[in-house]
């Protein structure tokens, strides 16, 4: 007997002989342990950002807000452009009463 | 990517039959067996990836090897559990089989047991589950021609054992 031949009288010999093999029943204990184990290993990731993340950004805001409200309005940007036309303007009835009032200031000091 | 669920149960039902077989070839007993691998499929969930590079079922028995050799030195069995699988095995042909079958498939069982370790692993990998060579050598970590040769050195013990009651029987 070759090596091929005797080969494969020992592999159909194998079919005959007892092969230990896995229970059905293992196949579920088995498996639902090892889909326990891989997610402990590999959390599910999330669409939420970190917690530490998410509470910087919100007491970020919430300081912006408060610091917003807090802080008193003297003007506003549309005002701007006319306040300056005005302080530029040197005829404006209130740079006519200021250059009085510094005229008469002098006369009474009695300065040069 | 990590193992998924689905892809679990492939490998289970793909592979378990023949690593727990080769696993029971090192524990002698199935309980052992079981619990090893058990193992194996939490090893296979804990990894990052599936080495897609190598050859999967050349993967997954090269993983049952080394579990099945830390096994082995963590527990120095082998001494009782050696004469526990010969009385398996000795009952362990199919009752279905021809009477000159049976008398073949005994003695071919008491002679796979009586292989060095390294040769009856690599026999019972090429005979029962078909690897090739090159997976063989990949699943025990060895190079190509020493599992070729040790295959070699197998079949010539066997024969040597087979001869007279298959020329019998013949």
């Amino acid at each position: 007997m070759n090596d091929d031949d005797f080969e494969k009288k020992l592999q159909s010999l194998t079919s005959a002989l007892h092969r230990p093999d896995p229970t059905p029943a293992w196949r579920a204990d088995i498996l639902a342990r090892a889909m326990r184990e891989a997610d402990v290993a590999h959390p599910k990731r999330s669409l939420m950002p970190p917690r530490w993340l998410v509470v910087t950004w919100g007491t970020a805001w919430a300081a912006i807000v408060l610091l917003n409200l807090a802080t008193p309005q003297t003007s506003t940007p549309a005002a701007w452009p006319q306040a300056i036309a005005t302080t530029q303007d040197a005829n404006a009835p209130a740079s006519k009463t200021l250059l009085a009032y510094n005229r008469q200031l002098n006369l009474s000091l009695d300065l040069p | 990517m990590p193992l998924t669920h689905p892809e679990l149960e492939r490998l289970y039902d793909a592979h378990a039959s023949g690593l727990f077989h080769y696993l029971v070839t090192f524990t002698k007993t199935e309980a052992d067996a079981h619990d090893l691998l058990q193992d194996l499929f939490i090893r296979l969930a804990r990894l990052d990836e599936l080495n897609t590079l190598q050859n999967e079922k050349a993967f997954v028995f090269r993983l049952a090897h080394n579990i099945a050799i830390d096994w082995l030195r963590r527990r120095k069995v082998r001494w009782d559990s050696e004469e526990r699988l010969i009385k398996e095995l000795d009952g362990g042909v199919q009752a279905a089989t021809d009477p000159d079958t049976e008398v073949l498939a005994r003695h071919f069982a008491s002679a796979m047991q009586s292989l060095p370790e390294e040769q009856r692993t690599i026999a019972q990998l090429k005979l029962w589950d078909g690897l090739t060579f090159e997976e063989i050598a990949q699943a025990q970590n060895i190079p190509l021609n020493t599992a070729a040769s040790r295959y070699r050195y197998a079949l010539d013990k066997l024969r040597t054992h087979l001869r007279p009651i298959y020329e019998e029987l013949k």
